[in-house]
């Protein structure tokens, strides 16, 4: 027995006992200590401890508790309403709405109507994509028109977007990118929706326990909760943002199409106009996606913890199947012994994955 | 009445509602912040924290979700708060008195060190006072999710609702709580033998 096939399925007992293993791994775990007396009594051991701890002495609350308790709460009257006045709440809902406000703007300015027989090169560079701009601004149409009573002066756009070669550099030059803000923030726990859900009781520090983990407490502000589906949603787009921002090649900035358009325009020059364009051209315009497969290798001993995290997820042919999740799971990987990774792109699956090596 | 009952009036206002589920949770609560912080004292005090916020938010708590998560996710940010706090300030060593299990006549007095040395001195102990030392030695998040799954009982995705951690990291940090357990066990009973 190699002893790396112990320390494997050692670090794998805890989510055994609890039945938290995959049907593969749990196979895994009883094939290996049918055969295995030291990890049958790591296992044994293991069970004896947590039995304990489940008999721990408790001690008695003290005689006054309860009612020092209840005279605090007559002190401090009816709980707060529903929908009290959350100034810190309030402010990150005005700068949420701000930032939709400012997408609903820029998308209403940048969506140019293209014709459809230009499509194809209005998405393969900025160049066309610019001089496409420099047409229309030359023949407004009613909607350009209007777009343009908008803005001061759309050539000055088209400068802009001819100048911006890279999709995440228009980003930083004209708008700001709600998906790629969110996506940061959500990171780093202050995004409006994170401050929300801080706030679920009074005061108490948005601590996380560990500084990149996602908050996903459902206890907070209701209005929060609500729009955290929305806030998951637009990540998605960021997240495909984020993968065009990085890649140089003009048909992958149209796999960027596939978002949705008030927040695909905010992505890049490049890609806003399909995204403007699936926006009014619709159903004629056949849509490109691409995922992404990262191939993970840690160490041997790393390996199981790392199976420990990937097994929240589906795992089928192709992988295990993180989805919008991608980069929250690589990053937990990242802090894994021996961590490597290499991706691609893949067109025939219809989610990220993560293959573990 | 039940519990449901009860968040819905306390919800309302309702004082003596809110009573109720005070005493359905207190010993539950005060026991999780008194293994968090090693402290009767500063439990009782988290704990009646933890209740006020909850009295003051309830309007926030859904129906469908659960009270006893609920109130075990505030009472866990209070003490991790007050643990970190205290680091920050430097305070290190403090003295816990608990009582003997049932059956015993004395008491088993610990004089404990958040960096223990080896003139440490243990008396009578049971395997259970050893796990309840070695549970002691854990750092706080690992405490905290030994706690809320291996003595409250709590499910996986309920702890990560409560720990605000993806289900993907309680698994991982449950399962090296358990392994830090284990090896501070051995580490204890080697010291005794």
């Amino acid at each position: 027995m190699k002893q790396s096939d112990c320390e494997s399925v050692q670090n794998l007992l805890s989510l055994y006992i609890d039945n938290m293993l995959s049907d593969e791994e749990t196979n895994i775990v009883r094939e290996h200590i049918a055969s295995c007396a030291s990890c049958r009594e790591e296992l044994a051991l293991m069970k004896s401890i947590l039995e304990e701890t489940k008999h721990l002495p408790e001690i008695e609350v003290s005689a006054d508790f309860h009612k020092n308790l209840m005279e605090k709460i007559k002190a401090e009257g009816k709980p707060e309403k529903k929908f009290a006045v959350n100034w810190k709440q309030a402010a990150g809902f005005v700068a949420a709405a701000a930032i939709v406000a400012l997408s609903v703007v820029s998308f209403i300015e940048l969506d140019r109507t293209p014709d459809n027989q230009n499509i194809d090169t209005y998405l393969a560079s900025p160049t066309p994509q610019a001089e496409h701009i420099e047409k229309e601004s030359a023949e407004p149409n009613e909607e350009q028109k209007k777009a343009s009573e908008e803005t001061e002066n759309p050539a000055k756009k088209t400068t802009a977007a001819e100048k911006t070669v890279q999709p995440e550099q228009a980003n930083k030059t004209d708008k700001p990118s709600v998906r790629e803000d969110i996506v940061a923030d959500d990171t780093a726990g202050h995004s409006p929706f994170a401050v929300a859900r801080s706030m679920e009781t009074d005061g108490i520090a948005a601590h996380s326990d560990d500084s990149n983990e996602e908050t996903s407490s459902e206890y907070g502000i209701p209005a929060a909760a609500e729009t955290q589906p929305a806030s998951e949603a637009s990540a998605a787009p960021g997240n495909s943002a984020k993968s065009v921002s990085e890649k140089t090649t003009a048909s992958e900035k149209d796999k960027g199409a596939e978002a949705k358009p008030s927040t695909n325009t905010k992505a890049s020059g490049g890609s806003s106009g399909g995204g403007g364009g699936a926006a009014s051209g619709g159903a004629a315009r056949p849509r490109v996606s691409t995922f992404r497969i990262a191939t993970v290798t840690v160490s041997e001993n790393a390996k199981a913890e790392a199976i420990a995290i990937l097994s929240a997820y589906a795992k089928d042919a192709n992988g295990y199947k993180v989805g919008e999740s991608l980069q929250t799971v690589l990053n937990q990987l990242s802090a894994l012994e021996g961590y490597s990774i290499s991706t691609k792109n893949a067109n025939h699956v219809s989610a990220n994955y993560i293959v573990l090596k | 009445m039940g519990e449901a009952e009860w968040i819905r009036l306390s919800q309302k206002g309702d004082m003596d509602a809110f009573s109720q589920l005070v005493s359905l949770y207190e010993k539950r609560v005060v026991n999780f912040a008194y293994r968090m912080l090693k402290d009767t004292h500063e439990a009782e005090d988290a704990a009646q924290e933890a209740f006020l916020r909850a009295w003051k938010h309830i309007n926030s708590f859904r129906p469908e979700a659960s009270f006893h998560t609920w109130i075990l996710s505030i009472v866990n940010r209070i003490c991790l708060d007050i643990l970190r706090k205290k680091k920050r300030t430097g305070e290190q060593t403090h003295i816990s008195i608990h009582q003997a299990p049932e059956g015993e006549d004395e008491y088993a007095i610990q004089i404990e060190d958040t960096a223990p040395g080896p003139d440490e001195v243990y008396r009578q102990k049971t395997a259970m006072q050893l796990v309840e030392q070695a549970i002691g030695e854990l750092s706080e998040e690992h405490r905290a999710v030994i706690l809320m799954r291996d003595i409250n009982g709590l499910e996986y995705d309920e702890i990560a609702k409560a720990t605000g951690a993806s289900l993907g990291t309680v698994k991982s940090r449950l399962n090296r709580a358990r392994m830090a357990l284990r090896k501070i066990l051995e580490k204890n009973m080697e010291l005794f033998s």
